[in-house]
Order: C-alpha cells, then structure tokens, then sequence
C-alpha cells in the first residue's frame, strides 16, 4: 500500500513542482536589498529540506497554504440586541480572556434608546493571571484551569434610559441584565493539540535521515549549489515584481530538478518510497495542525441570561404599570457558533426566553424566540491599531405575547383621557450594518451600528437606528512573562 | 564551538553538553518536537541515534541538552517547530546554542507558509 501510494505521488509531482508552500521564503530572497541578505534568504528556503521533499511528493500543498492563511482570531465585546444601548444585532461568541467593559449608546431593537455599560469577566482568567502574574495563562489551553476558563459572567448597566419620552423609564441608574457564558468547544482543542504533538514526534527520525541525506548525497550537494546559483541570478536584478516572478520560476526549476533526480539518479530512487512515507506523515501533521487552529477558531458557545425590565418613574400615565411596579423578569437560552473563514467569519444565534413569572392575562411564560446571521468581514490591518471589521446581519423572530407581559394600552388622539389596547405580539425583522474601528491593536474598539427594524418592542412601526459603542479588552493590559 | 556556516559548526570534546534554548518574542512559544539526533562516530563511522525534548521552562523558554557522546562525533538533527496562526510572520523562534566553555551562536527560525518549520543543523567534529 505504501508503495503504490508513492508511486502515485512521485507521479502526480511529476507533472509540475508546487512551490506555494514556499511563497514566504521566495518572496524573502526576491526582496532582500543586499546579497548578504540575499545569500541568507537563499540559505533559508535551501535549508528547509524536509518542505522540499515535501513539496516535491504531495501535490495537495497548496490547497493547505491556502486554508492557513486564512486563519485568523476574532472576538467581540458589548451587550445584545436587547439592551437599552448595543451596536450588535448578532454576538459573536468570544469574550475577553481576563477582563472586557463596553459603553454603548443606542438601541438595535429597543423603542427607548439609552446607554448602556457591559462588563465581562473570566473568573479563571482573572484567577490564573494573578496566580501566576501571568496574563498569557488565562488563554485557552494555557494549562491553568483550562475548564473554568471556558465559562465567563457579563453583567450590563442601563444608564441613562430616563432621557426618553417613555412611560417606561428607570427609577435610577439600574442594573438589568446579567449573562453566563460558556465555551463549549474547548474540550476539543486539547485533543487535537496532543494528536499533532505526536505525529509531530512520530515523524522527527525520518526528519532527521532527510537532513542526514542532503549532508551526504551527492547528487543532492550538487542540486543544492545549482538551486543556489538560478535563485541568485534570478534575484540580482530587475524590479521587485520581476524578482520575484524569476525566482519563482527559479525555484520552480530547481524543484522540478529535485524531483526528477529522485526519479533517475540511482542513489535516490531506492529511498524514494521512504521519501514519500515522510511526505505523507508531514502532510497529515500539517493538516492536523490546521484542525487544530480551526478548532481553535470555530466556536460553539451557550448563554443563559437573566433580564430585569425598565420599572415605571411615574404611576400609569396610559395603563401599563403603576409607578415603581416592574414587569416581570425574563431568562433567556442562546446559543451561539461562530465559523471562521476568514476574512469572512460567520456567526449565527438562536435565543429563546421566558417569563420569569406570569400574570392575569398573559399566555403563558413563553416570550419569544429570535434567529440572527451575521457575516462579518476582516478588512486590511491598520499597523499598530489592528483590523477594522465589516458586519452584515439579519434577524428574524416572533414575540408571542405582549413584550413587557403587560397589556400595552396607549392614549386615543381623539380622547387622550380614554386608551386603547395594542397588540404587541408578531414577528420582527431586522437588518444591521456594523463597522468596529481598531485601536491598540483591538484592546480598544469602536464599533458603529445602522439597524433598521420592522418594528422595535413597543412600537409596530419600522424604525432606523444607530448606535456608537467604546469597548475596552483589558486582557493586554495585564502583566505577562516575558 | 565554532560556525562554519549555515547552521552549520564545527565542534570539540570540551564543547558538551550543549544547550539550546528557544525563546520567541510573539505572545506563546511555538510548539516544538522532541528532536532526533544522528551522531556519527568520525573514526568508525558507526552511527547512533538519540531522540531528545526541549524542556519548558516557567520563563517562556525550552531548554533542549545535548549531552556528550562517547566518542567523537559528527552530529546532525532537524529542529520542528509548530508556528501557531497567531504567531506574526516577523517573530522568528529564537535558538541560542552555548557550549560547555561558554562558547555561543544565535539562530532564527523564521514563520513559513506551512504550519510546520523544520530547521537542519550539522555539527562537524574537529
């Protein structure tokens, strides 16, 4: 079996050497402004034997190059859709390893827009950097509490929601919503880090023969000078894109060479096959270790949270509630996943919640449920500030009854002494453009949200709305060993 | 412990053991695998094998020894190393190799395209 599978593969490297796994190293030589420099760079990409072999053996490469380079990380900071003052339609399911706050002005889908301030906390996080003095133990997988690091607590704020001309304003400055928040992915993580130590370990000894091969073959002394010179030539003039073009095509030569010489020079065909095992077992490292960063990057999160409604300044001006009476509390179940393709990620949630408590006339404790996507987009990386992030998201959802439990009664225009009753309960849509702006390096961002809604939660009107944030990442903030 | 070249040096009975220590400037120490050293005897050319880890330190570095073999040798092995996705292309792996009598050389291994870096080193016996 292993020998038909490296005839296949001598063959299928035979038809043209891939050199994108090398596109780093390449452009390194077609860059570099001396021949010092130049020299050392050469010296680089010829010393990585085993990729050669590699490259020479698996023509899968590229489709691997690619999937890595799209790996990036992405995190956000700031309170639901439901609170007085969000920038997000959709959450996605990071938070802050140690310590996050975000102040957010504006609604997305409430009638009354205030601020709001969100703080979130890892208590592991927070416990591992202080035991250690250490903030890099509070990441996932770092070794200290790796369990307990997946849960985190975020409790928001509303401030401000007074300012309103609403019936439904706070009494003070109130707390009103408290969240829990756990990971659920990062058991996995674990597994698959310790599957690409091992085969990392399994394959060292062939590493090793290969270096031992390049000391003491001829033929391959020979290839190594020979690849030095076409990739010197090709590197010594002309402009930086022309450079790099010749010594791609350089290198591409001299890979091809490579596999030819392993084909017709005797002193290597007869290794060819453990050439190819080795190819192999790289491969399935490197796909492993791919895994892994994906593991690390698609998310699945749970989320339980517990609201406390606005309370009434003021006794019944048009019925709803009698001053200093509060509607019932409301929980909520969420579920959040967030895949990673980046520069796309995209995020989706689905939430359902419940009335703590249920009172004359309302149809049970069910509340609503909601469905929302998000695809968000990585823009190009500001230096020393981070990537700015672009997201487009939609919401669909149902309120079953009345939003606040109560029967929502509003004054007739033509007799403002009598009231009527509205129906709250239907379906809602909504559709949000959200930018968030880095700085320092994304510990601090500005996220700047445009919803527009077929309705909000007291009002059966479509509205458009906006809504500025300020969100803090303290996570960089504390000591780390350096 | 003299270089040569390239990752490559010349080396003398009183230069064991040598220690390798990585260290990164980047948020995390890449991963690195228990290394296979090939040691040739030059007289001979009898040839041993010796697998050894790199030992994580509490500082953020990892300390691999090579202890000295029993007679002189030629020594060659390939450093793995496993660049997480969040290591930035310009934060090399550091490696400094200090011999028994002090003797030090510096070594990068540069971020590539694959996830996995291999670095070769050739150790010549004077």
């Amino acid at each position: 079996m292993k020998s038909i599978l490296s005839i296949l593969l001598l063959s299928s490297g035979a038809l043209a050497a891939d050199i994108s796994s090398f596109d780093t190293a390449v452009t390194r030589i077609a860059r570099a402004a001396t021949p010092e420099a130049r020299n050392q760079a050469i010296d680089v990409l010829l010393n990585q034997r085993q990729a050669v072999v590699s490259a020479a053996l698996s023509p899968s490469l590229a489709r691997l190059v690619t999937e890595y380079r799209k790996l990036r990380n992405d995190s956000q900071t700031g309170s639901p859709n439901g609170s007085s003052g969000s920038t997000s339609l959709v959450l996605n399911p990071y938070l802050a390893d140690i310590f996050g706050v975000s102040f957010e002005s504006g609604s997305i889908l409430k009638t009354v827009s205030g601020n709001t301030i969100n703080l979130q906390i890892k208590p592991a996080g927070i416990f591992c950097t202080v035991r250690d003095e250490d903030s890099a133990r509070a990441a996932p997988g770092a070794g200290c509490l790796d369990f307990w690091k997946r849960v985190g607590i975020t409790a928001a704020f509303d401030k401000s929601r007074s300012n309103a001309p609403s019936q439904l304003v706070a009494l003070e400055d109130d707390f009103s919503q408290v969240r829990v928040h756990i990971d659920v992915v990062q058991p996995g993580v674990k597994r698959a880090r310790e599957q690409v130590s091992r085969l990392m370990s399994d394959q060292s000894e062939a590493a090793t023969d290969i270096a031992v091969l390049f000391e003491t073959n001829n033929a391959l002394k020979v290839w190594s000078v020979e690849a030095r010179g076409m990739l010197m030539q090709a590197a010594s003039a002309g402009s930086d894109s022309a450079r790099k073009k010749a010594v791609e095509d350089a290198w591409r030569a001299a890979l091809d060479r490579f596999v030819a010489l392993l084909q017709t020079e005797s002193s290597l065909r007869s290794i060819s096959p453990s050439l190819a095992t080795f190819a192999n077992m790289n491969l399935e490292a490197n796909l492993r270790a791919i895994a892994l960063e994906h593991l690390q990057r698609n998310s699945v999160a749970l989320e339980f949270s517990w609201d406390r409604p606005d309370v009434a300044k003021a006794d019944i001006a048009n019925g709803i509630v009698r001053k200093g009476e509060r509607p019932p509390n409301v929980a909520t179940a969420r579920v959040i996943y967030a895949k990673n393709y980046e520069p796309l990620i995209l995020t989706a949630n689905a939430e359902a919640s419940w009335f703590h408590e249920t009172f004359p006339g309302m149809k049970g404790n069910f509340r609503n449920w909601q469905i929302s996507g998000a695809a968000t987009f990585v823009l190009k990386e500001i230096p020393n500030f981070g990537k700015a992030t672009l997201s487009f998201g939609g919401l669909m959802g149902d309120l079953h009854q009345q939003p606040l439990g109560f029967d929502y009664v509003v004054p007739l225009v033509s007799d403002p002494t009598r009231t009527e009753k509205i129906d709250l309960a239907g379906p809602i849509r909504a559709f949000n453009t959200r930018l968030e702006l880095p700085t320092a390096n994304k510990s601090i961002t500005i996220p700047i949200s445009f919803t527009y809604a077929n309705r909000t939660d007291l009002q059966k009107e479509s509205d458009v709305k906006g809504s500025i944030g300020f969100t803090l990442r303290f996570d960089s903030f504390f000591p780390a060993k350096q | 412990m003299i270089n040569r070249g390239f990752r490559t040096y010349d080396i003398e009975e009183d230069d064991f053991p040598i220690t390798i220590t990585a260290s990164s400037d980047a948020e995390e120490l890449p991963d690195l695998a228990p290394v296979s050293f090939v040691f040739q005897d030059v007289n001979t050319g009898d040839v041993t094998r010796r697998k050894i880890s790199f030992k994580e330190n509490d500082n953020e570095t990892a300390t691999l020894t090579i202890k000295p073999p029993d007679t002189p040798c030629n020594i060659v092995f390939a450093i793995q190393v496993r660049f997480p996705a969040t290591n930035p292309i310009d934060q090399p792996l550091k490696l400094l190799f200090v011999s028994n009598d002090n003797q030090r050389a510096k070594d990068e291994i540069l971020p590539e395209d694959m996830p996995i870096v291999f670095a070769n080193y050739v150790m010549h016996s004077r």
